[in-house]
C-alpha cells in the first residue's frame, strides 16, 4: 500500500479538489487499491511524511521532506498535467 | 461527489471593473464592502493578507487567469462567494510557486465554512470551468451582476 499524503493550506479546499483527480487518474492506471490518500494542512504534512511514499501539495513545501514531492497544481489548471502524472507514476512505481 | 452549493453566488458579490492598485488595495476595499454587507469579521483583513503571502493562490489556466483567495471560516459571519472583475488584472503570486506572478483577471473570493462539503464541491466545479475555453468564454461575456452570478450557477450546478 503507497502513502500519499495531500496538502494544502488548511487540508480543506485545495486539497481535496486534488486529490479526486488523483485518485481517478490512479485508478485508470491500474492502482485501484493500491494506495491511500491522507489530505492535511502543509503545516502538519512535514512529520506526516516521514512516513508516507508521495507528497502532493498546492503549497510550496518546506526544504529537507523526508519524501519525493509533486506540484498539486497541474491538477487544478490543466496545464503540466501529464508531467505531473508521469512523476507520481514514477515515484508510485518504485 | 456532493451537490455543488450554488445559492452561495449572488449578485450583490459580482463587481465589475474593480479598482485596485494592487492585491492589498484590493484586500482593503472588499473588506470593506464585505463587512458593510455582513458576510466578514473585522479579522478577515489581516487574515486574508496573511494566508495570500504564506499561501498564494494565483491560477494560470490555458484561457484564463484567475485568484482565489480565501481565509480559514472563523473569519467568516456567513458563507459566500464574490466575482470580481477587476479593471485591469491585479497580480497575485502563483500557487505553490508555479507561474510567478499572476496576473489575475478574475478574482473569486472564496467565503467558504470548512466542513459543509457542498462548498468543497463548488471549488471542484470552478477547476473545471475555468479549464474549458467556451465556458471561460461565456464568463468573459457576462457584463451585468445578474448575468454572471447565474453563469456561475448554472456551470458549477
Amino acid at each position: 500500500m503507497k502513502n500519499i499524503i495531500l496538502a494544502c493550506g488548511s487540508g480543506i479546499a485545495t486539497s481535496t479538489a486534488v486529490a479526486k483527480k488523483v485518485s481517478d487518474f490512479l485508478d485508470a492506471n491500474g492502482l485501484a487499491g493500491q494506495y491511500s490518500i491522507t489530505q492535511c494542512a502543509i503545516a502538519e504534512a512535514v512529520n506526516r511524511a516521514e512516513s508516507a511514499d508521495l507528497l502532493i501539495s498546492t503549497t510550496v513545501v518546506p526544504d529537507g521532506l523526508p519524501c519525493p514531492y509533486v506540484n498539486g497544481v497541474p491538477f487544478l489548471t490543466g496545464m503540466g498535467r501529464p508531467a505531473a502524472e508521469q512523476q507520481i507514476l514514477e515515484i508510485l512505481k518504485k | 461527489m456532493s451537490t455543488v452549493d450554488t445559492s452561495l453566488f449572488t449578485p450583490e458579490l459580482v463587481f465589475f471593473d474593480f479598482e485596485a492598485t494592487d492585491r492589498f488595495d484590493f484586500f482593503s476595499k472588499m473588506s470593506k464592502i464585505l463587512m458593510e454587507k455582513g458576510y466578514v469579521k473585522e479579522s478577515w483583513l489581516d487574515a486574508i493578507e496573511t494566508r495570500e503571502k504564506n499561501y498564494p493562490t494565483g491560477l494560470a489556466f490555458e484561457h484564463i487567469s484567475v485568484a482565489l483567495p480565501h481565509v480559514d471560516p472563523e473569519h467568516l459571519i456567513k458563507p459566500y462567494i464574490a466575482v470580481i472583475k477587476p479593471k485591469e488584472p491585479v497580480i497575485f503570486e502563483g500557487m505553490a510557486g508555479i507561474g510567478g506572478d499572476i496576473p489575475a483577471e478574475l478574482i473569486v473570493n472564496l467565503g467558504l465554512l470548512a466542513h459543509a462539503e457542498g462548498q468543497v464541491a463548488v471549488l471542484q466545479a470552478l477547476m473545471g470551468v475555468f479549464m474549458e475555453e467556451e465556458t471561460v468564454a461565456d464568463i468573459r461575456a457576462q457584463t451585468t451582476p445578474e448575468g454572471m452570478a447565474e453563469t456561475m450557477k448554472k456551470y458549477c450546478a
